[in-house]
This record gives structure tokens, sequence and C-alpha cells, in this order.
């Protein structure tokens, strides 16, 4: 083994490294999901709502085992599993700082729309310190939302993209394991 | 039944793994669930009574995350708790299941600690579980396996000891150097006792990574 070997080999992660880091990225990446009023109208697909759709996309990725923290926010934000029926206002500036207070590494917003207070929301994402990439659910003719979503990324690096739901899945679980799939082959034990 | 009598037929491939019948006191319901799934069974901890006047607002609301059980769950008593992707809605209910082994409890997020692993969470409540907890159930699931030698159970051990070597890495309760030395080891014989060549190295493979988590856990040991 050439010395260049030998040094590559120890800057590789070990197999427990790479499963802890899987451990901790889902205490320390925050899906924040917008479950306010404008959630219940027309997804991409007749007859589905917003909701709906991201309740599907939510589901896919855990099935993907892709590592998260899932923060639901209207008027107000909390933690939950759970994503409840669409209502109330779009309070972003708190969920955002909600993030800061669990000390989260990357945020991931899902909103179809206009934060309540464009200006707060900005001031939380500043005093935020982590990478925010900001997926848009919302109607394409909607350009004021869609700049303020860009706005909001660029101020962390972050990544801003207006999608469709199953683009979401597909966007959300590709940042997460960076292109890495979960290994779900494995064979029974022979008894 | 029907693995049972064919493995007992298969004497002298392996000492490890023998295959009794189980008496139905030795009939365990074991929780190995993770974050991710949608249902399990945990301890209840929480006072249904109290929520009474809570939950009935919500009930006509539209925030209601938590369906409360329609019948008494005692503290200390198990329950099975579950997303429907119907009404998306928690639901709990009190379990049928007669013997139940499982590191989780059923909470208020008020009396969470630090270093609790949540399963499940709505704000309100969760499903959470501890290193501390995780070791006193791989330790009932290996003295429960090494008890009745059935080979389900030490399967069962198996998955409980891993989940809990995993918890204890992360929370730096075994010396990084050492887990990773270990998991190392681990999961070769891992590779091993699920791709293995013969059933023979399978069983081979599959009792050193039994003994593998259980001296790094320490479970098992006597005068400890």
């Amino acid at each position: 083994m050439s010395e260049l070997q030998k040094v590559e080999q120890g800057l590789q992660k070990s197999k427990l490294s790479k499963l802890l880091s899987r451990f901790e990225q889902g205490q320390q990446v925050i899906l924040v999901l917008d479950v306010s009023g404008s959630m219940s109208s027309q997804a991409d697909v007749p007859g589905e709502r917003r909701i709906d759709a991201l309740r599907g996309v939510v589901e896919e990725l855990r099935i993907k085992k892709v590592p998260f923290k899932q923060l639901v926010f209207s008027s107000s934000c909390m933690w939950s599993d759970v994503i409840p029926e669409p209502d109330g206002g779009t309070n972003l500036s708190s969920a955002l700082s909600f993030c800061e207070q669990a000390e989260a590494k990357h945020v991931i917003v899902v909103s179809d729309g206009q934060p309540d207070s464009r200006e707060a929301a900005i001031l939380s994402a500043k005093n935020l310190k982590c990478k925010i990439d900001v997926f848009f659910v919302g109607p394409k003719y909607d350009t004021a939302a869609q700049d303020f979503m860009r706005e909001l990324a660029a101020l962390s690096g972050g990544v801003a993209d207006a999608v469709s739901f199953k683009e979401l899945q597909v966007k959300v679980a590709g940042m997460l394991t960076n292109g890495e799939e979960e290994n779900t082959d494995q064979k029974p034990i022979a008894l | 039944m029907k693995a049972q009598t064919q493995s007992a037929t298969r004497r002298g491939s392996s000492a490890f793994i023998k295959s009794p019948s189980l008496s139905r006191e030795d009939s365990y319901f074991i929780e190995l669930r993770e974050r991710g799934a949608e249902a399990v069974v945990a301890v209840n901890l929480i006072n249904w009574n109290n929520y009474g006047s809570h939950y009935l607002p919500f009930q006509r609301g539209k925030r209601q995350l938590i369906q409360p059980p329609r019948e008494e769950i005692a503290i200390n008593n198990f329950c099975e708790v579950f997303y429907s992707n119907k009404s998306h809605k928690i639901h709990v209910k009190p379990t049928t299941l007669e013997r139940i082994l499982t590191p989780y409890i059923l909470a208020e997020v008020t009396n969470s600690h630090k270093g609790e692993e949540i399963f499940l969470t709505t704000g309100r409540i969760h499903v959470a579980t501890s290193p501390e907890k995780r070791k006193a159930f791989a330790e009932q699931v290996f003295s429960l396996a090494n008890r009745t030698e059935a080979p389900i159970y030490k399967i069962a051990a198996l998955k409980a000891m891993e989940q809990c070597f995993v918890s204890y890495a992360s929370n730096n309760l075994i010396e990084r150097e050492v887990a990773e030395k270990k998991y190392d080891v681990y999961d070769k014989l891992q590779t091993l006792f699920w791709r293995g060549a013969t059933p023979g190295e399978q069983t081979a493979a599959f009792g050193r990574a039994y003994f593998v988590l259980a001296n790094v856990l320490e479970i098992g040991r006597r005068g400890k």
C-alpha cells in the first residue's frame, strides 16, 4: 500500500462515524414545514391539496430513512412528526428563531407563500447563522414570494428553488443523503 | 412453529442456535422498531384523565394531533401508539398483547430529559427512550434469549444490543476508539451472517457478533 493510500485510508470516515453522523444529522437538520391556511389549496395534481402532497413527501423521506427533525409552523410553531391540518398565518420568523434555539446546523424551509413579516423573517434568518435552503411549493405566478425565498436562501449561501412536490422529495432526499442510498436489501438469516 | 420444527431436526449444525418450543409464559412481544416507523408499543406515563379537559376543545378544531385513548390506560401500563394516514393523528390505545419488552415510554414533553431519543412527537407528547432504557431493554431480551434458547429471541437480542450500542456510542458512553474497533468487527461479522456462503458460517458469525456486542455493553455479566 502506498503512502498516499494510507493517508487516504486514514482520512476516510470509519463505518461507525458514518452511522453516528447520520444519527447526529437527525438531530441537527431541521425540515421547517409551512402548514398555514394556504396549504389547503390545490397542489400540482388536480384534487390533491398541498398539505396532503407534503404529507406524501415526508412519508417517502421517512421510508428512505432520511434523517431530519421536523418543525411545523403557521401562526406559531412546534416540533411535530404529524403534519396538522392547515390553519392560520405564516410566522416564518418564529420558526427560524425556534431553529436557532435548537442549535440547528442546516435548515430546509418548505413554504407556499409569503410570510407574515418579511423583515422579521430576514432578521431571524440572519441570527440563525446556518445554511438555509428554501423550497417554494406555491403557485408559479407568485414571483414576489419566489423572490423573497431567493433572498432568504442567499443570506446563508443556501439554495432556493421553486419545485413540484415530486421534485421536492427527490431534492430533499438528495440534499440530506448526499446521494448515498440506504442499503436495505439484507437477506434473512439461515437457521 | 414450522420453522422451529425444521430447525430442531438439523441438530449439530450449530450448538448456538437451538429451537425449543416456547411455552405461553415465554411468548413475548419485543419492540424493536425505530424512528421512522409509524407505530410503536410503549409504556404509558401519561395520566389521560388530566387530558380530558385539554383535548375536548380541540376535537372540534383543526389542530388536534392526538386521539386520546377511549379506554383508560393506567400509568406504567403498555399502550400502542400509531399514526393514522386517514385521520393524520397519533392514536393511543391499550394493547392486548400479554407480555411485552420495550425500551420506549409515552410521556409529556415537559417531562423530557436531555439525551433522550425521540421516536415520535407532536410537541405535547412524545414517545422517547434513553441509553439507560435501551441498556435495560437489551439486558431483558438477552436474558430471555439465553433462558429460552429461541432463535427468534437471539435475533431480537442482537438487534436490541445493536440499537443500544449506537445509542451509547453517540452519547459517548463508550470510548470512541473502542467503539470504532468493536463496530468494525461487528460490521464484518454482520456481513458474514447475512451473506455467508453456508448456514454454518452464518450461524458462527452470528454467535460471535452476539458476544462482541454483549461484551462491549457489559450485558449478561455476573457480579456487576
